[in-house]
């Protein structure tokens, strides 16, 4: 466990409170997670401060995923967890400086990206499989075993590390979609006399040593937050 | 942790499992063997994959078990009901790109199939009885493969629906579509029961259209399911346009019952933030801060004098924080200076909605009031005097100056309705000045009267504001008569006395004639605060504080009312002048009395005596200007003006 994971760790946790603070939905969180991540992909830690760019990256999601956040709220919201002892900031040169750097950082998040932060996220793959799945199921057994409710937040979860950089979004839809039937020990229906597996159906390039890389990684970060 | 999950999980893993549950949980069910036994050894076909991350799965599920076990809750979302065919993409049944084992599909489709699903299908035979039908789909938002299955079900002839004039079983011919609603399911006999009646359906399926249907009615994804065209299925997702809709994460989250905020991590999982950390939160804190920090700008912009920069202070504390009462009442107060008492009231009324007990907003309404009903007065608006005078009495129902006013205005306008009645047009206004010059005498022999009473008594009475002191000393000074009319507020007794111009002098001279003197006007066209000689300005921010009267801009003003208006009036105008004069040092209180500030006026005039505060006065009087720069170096000293004073003035009680 290496201490850049336990520091990626802990600001994106830091980026999923705020999120949760300023109403974010799923999608545009997670977009602002994976900004991060390739940011510091590229980049050290020793150069940049992590936490101005998980706040540059929320603002930068809201915008790029149309659920906008003012730049004084995520302000506000990150000072304050980051300093949640002091009094919660005033309008004034404190403020406005901090202001100041997200909105200039912003810039040079984009440059550093080079302007791409438009991403297929596997959400939408998620759910679509899930409903799938759900349609193939016998109700009683769907209603329930909590396996759509289990995917999704290993889905949410899995954003505390690099997961969503390291494969296709319809691979790791499905990788968790797997992982979860394997903790509640739910089989799909009738794979036993089945030609094609049903994660095979729903991506057809996908192996299972992808299915097997992806729930180790899922692990690996659940694992961190006992560590960090 | 509901014991049903995990033992089912249980039942999966096996042995190893348990061990590690036994390991991370305190404290795991007895239950579990019963689970436990229903393991079967693992296959040897079990795939690889599954060997491979067994263990790790296990230990993992061992650790999060408290969270992967909690029970479903019972979100209530939409139920299943038709949605538009672009909210997402309605693939056909995976099934059908898995190839099904179609015995084993039939069987586990009978036992998929429940009471209210909609089915659509196809009129294979009718009989007397009723119809037979072969299913084809599934339209209830389940997508299911099942027209190759050949499954029949069946239609009662008393579930159809009722047509008139015609048997039910005429409407339908072979080969005709339907599409009914599920009633019964037998999966061992693999009898299937369907209404067409819409008696059958369920309350929250009012929507379904049952009965004949065409081939465009088909749900999209069985006319889907027709045209795969041999694309895999992931070109087939791609290529709908529902897929790309961008509200369809949240429509699925709906249908799923998935919250946008679950989490099993420890420090996310239905974590509970408190109101006022959240982002709303945290503005509306931080605008509150702001807004204060402006209105105590404005207020010291305007004890400066710079009005317009103190309005636009006000104003924008009030675009920050439009509830700010502290605001609104500065705000109030400036207006009512510059005399623009509507806007005044508005203000006022704003603030006291937000906040009925702030006591400044409470005694500059007041006093807005009253201002309002001495012009409306003027006009000669009575109704409406009187209408402002009663909510100010609403405000501050123990104040005497207000129930003077009304008392007065009632007379007046009993007066003008009476004058109205009982003269006829032609010596209205001859009789109109007799009346006043009447008045005119009798006040001054009221007044001889009252300061002879006042040479009587000692200086301690001045000191005696209160409420009661003036009461005293009204009943003292006054015949019986007048404790009659002391009740009189509100009610309309004048009303009914008749003659009340002739009969009642006595009273009239003790109780109205100093008031009667006090607001007649000669000369209505000048602005009615010159007139009366009312520091607006004073009278309204100063309360409670001592800065303003040391004001320059104050003793200015006041220099040129004396000057102006000494000569002409009468002895009233400059009783007036002290009264308000009175106010403005902010030493009384509210419930200061009409009598006690004249008796005080008349003393100090008519013999001149040094009582307690009178130094102050006299000096102000004289040496106004010598007063003002004074004022303009005390001020300094009393250091940063702006924030203490005006915080403290301005502070919510």
């Amino acid at each position: 466990m290496t201490n850049t994971e336990k520091v990626h760790f802990v600001v994106n946790h830091f980026i999923n409170e705020a999120g949760l603070r300023l109403h974010m939905n799923s999608v545009p969180l997670a977009t602002a997670s994976v900004i991060y991540h390739k940011f510091f992909r590229e980049n050290s830690l020793q150069q940049y401060d992590p936490y101005l760019i998980a706040t540059t990256a929320l603002y930068l999601a809201g915008k790029e995923e149309e659920q906008h956040l003012k730049l004084r709220d995520v302000v506000n919201v990150c000072y304050r967890i980051l300093h949640s002892t002091k009094p919660p900031l005033e309008m004034g040169e404190a403020f406005m400086s901090l202001r100041d750097t997200v909105a200039n950082c912003e810039l040079f998040v984009l440059r550093m990206l080079q302007f791409k932060i438009s991403f297929q996220h596997p959400h939408k793959y998620l759910l679509h499989y899930l409903k799938f799945l759900k349609d193939w199921f016998e109700p009683y057994k769907w209603e329930t075993t909590p396996i759509a409710r289990s995917a999704w937040t290993f889905l949410k979860d899995s954003y505390h590390g690099n997961l969503c950089l390291l494969h296709k979004p319809q691979h790791i839809a499905v990788g968790l979609i797997y992982m979860a039937l394997e903790c509640h020990g739910v089989e799909v229906p009738l794979q036993s006399s089945v030609a094609i597996p049903w994660w095979k159906v729903l991506t057809d390039d996908i192996t299972e040593d992808i299915i097997k890389d992806i729930i180790e990684v899922v692990i690996r970060t659940y694992e961190i937050e006992t560590l960090a | 942790m509901d014991s049903g999950l995990l033992g089912q999980a249980v039942q999966y893993h096996g042995p190893e499992l348990v061990r590690c549950l036994q390991i991370e949980q305190q404290q795991v069910p007895v239950s579990l063997t019963d689970h436990l036994n229903k393991y079967r050894q693992r296959q040897p076909n079990t795939s690889r994959l599954r060997r491979d991350i067994s263990q790790r799965i296990h230990s993992f599920v061992a650790k999060k078990a408290d969270y992967l076990f909690n029970s479903v809750e019972d979100a209530s979302g939409h139920p299943a009901s038709s949605s538009d065919d672009d909210t997402y993409a309605k693939m056909p049944p995976i099934e059908s790109f898995m190839g099904v084992d179609w015995t084993a599909a039939r069987r586990h489709f009978f036992n998929s199939l429940e009471r209210y699903d909609i089915v659509i299908g196809v009129v294979t035979t009718a009989l007397e009885s009723g119809l037979v039908l072969t299913l084809l789909c599934l339209d209830n938002d389940k997508a299911r493969d099942i027209d190759e299955m050949k499954i029949t079900a069946f239609c009662p002839a008393k579930e159809l629906p009722r047509v008139p004039y015609q048997s039910p079983l005429e409407g339908f011919a072979v080969k005709d579509k339907v599409r009914g609603v599920v009633v019964n399911v037998n999966s061992e006999s693999e009898r299937i029961i369907v209404s067409l009646n819409e008696r059958a359906l369920s309350e929250e399926q009012e929507t379904v259209k049952l009965g004949l249907i065409n081939a465009d009615d088909f749900p999209v994804q069985y006319r889907r399911k027709l045209h795969i065209r041999g694309l895999t299925f992931d070109e087939l997702l791609h290529s709908i346009v529902g897929f790309n809709n961008q509200g369809n994460v949240s429509f699925l989250l709906d249908t799923l019952k998935l919250d946008e905020t679950s989490s099993y991590m420890r420090g996310l999982h239905k974590k509970q933030v408190p109101e006022k950390e959240m982002s709303e939160g945290l503005r509306k804190q931080q605008s509150q801060k702001w807004a204060h920090q402006c209105v105590a700008d404005g207020i010291k912009y305007f004890k400066m004098g710079r009005q317009t920069e103190a309005i636009q202070y006000l104003n924008k504390a009030l675009q920050i924080d439009e509830t700010n009462v502290e605001a609104l009442t500065a705000r109030g107060a400036l207006y009512a200076n510059n005399e623009s008492y509507n806007k005044a009231m508005e203000d006022f009324e704003e603030a006291l909605r937000i906040n009925p007990t702030h006591q400044n907003a409470k005694k500059y309404m007041y006093e807005t009031l009253l201002a309002v009903a001495r012009v409306k007065e003027d006009l000669e608006a009575y109704e409406e005097a009187e209408m402002y005078v009663k909510k100010a009495l609403d405000i501050e129902p123990q104040s005497v100056e207000a129930r003077e006013a009304l008392r007065f205005l009632l007379y007046k306008k009993e007066r003008h309705h009476s004058s109205d009645r009982y003269r006829k047009p032609s010596r209205h206004d001859e009789h109109q000045d007799s009346d006043e010059d009447m008045f005119m005498g009798r006040t001054t022999a009221t007044l001889k009267k009252l300061i002879n009473e006042d040479k009587s008594r000692s200086g301690k009475k001045r000191r005696d504001r209160s409420p009661q002191g003036s009461k005293s000393r009204r009943s003292r000074s006054r015949s019986p008569r007048s404790e009659g009319h002391r009740d009189l507020f509100g009610s309309n007794k004048y009303d009914s006395i008749p003659g009340l111009d002739l009969g009642q002098e006595a009273s009239d001279r003790r109780n109205n004639s100093p008031p009667r003197q006090r607001y007649r006007s000669k000369s209505p066209d000048e602005s009615p605060s010159r007139m009366y000689n009312v520091d607006h300005q004073s009278s309204f921010m100063s309360k409670g504080s001592d800065f303003f009267k040391d004001l320059k801009d104050y003793s200015d003003r006041k220099g040129t009312h004396e000057g102006e208006y000494r000569d002409n009036r009468d002895y009233s105008r400059d009783r007036d002048r002290e009264f308000s004069r009175e106010r403005e040092y902010g030493r009384d209180q509210d419930r200061r009395s009409l009598e006690g500030s004249r008796e005080r006026s008349l003393d100090r005039n008519a013999d001149k005596q040094n009582h307690g505060r009178n130094p102050d006065r006299e000096i102000r009087r004289k040496d106004k200007y010598a007063e003002g720069s004074r004022g303009l170096q005390r001020n300094p000293e009393r250091g940063s003006l702006g924030k203490k004073s005006g915080l403290e003035e301005y502070r919510d009680p």
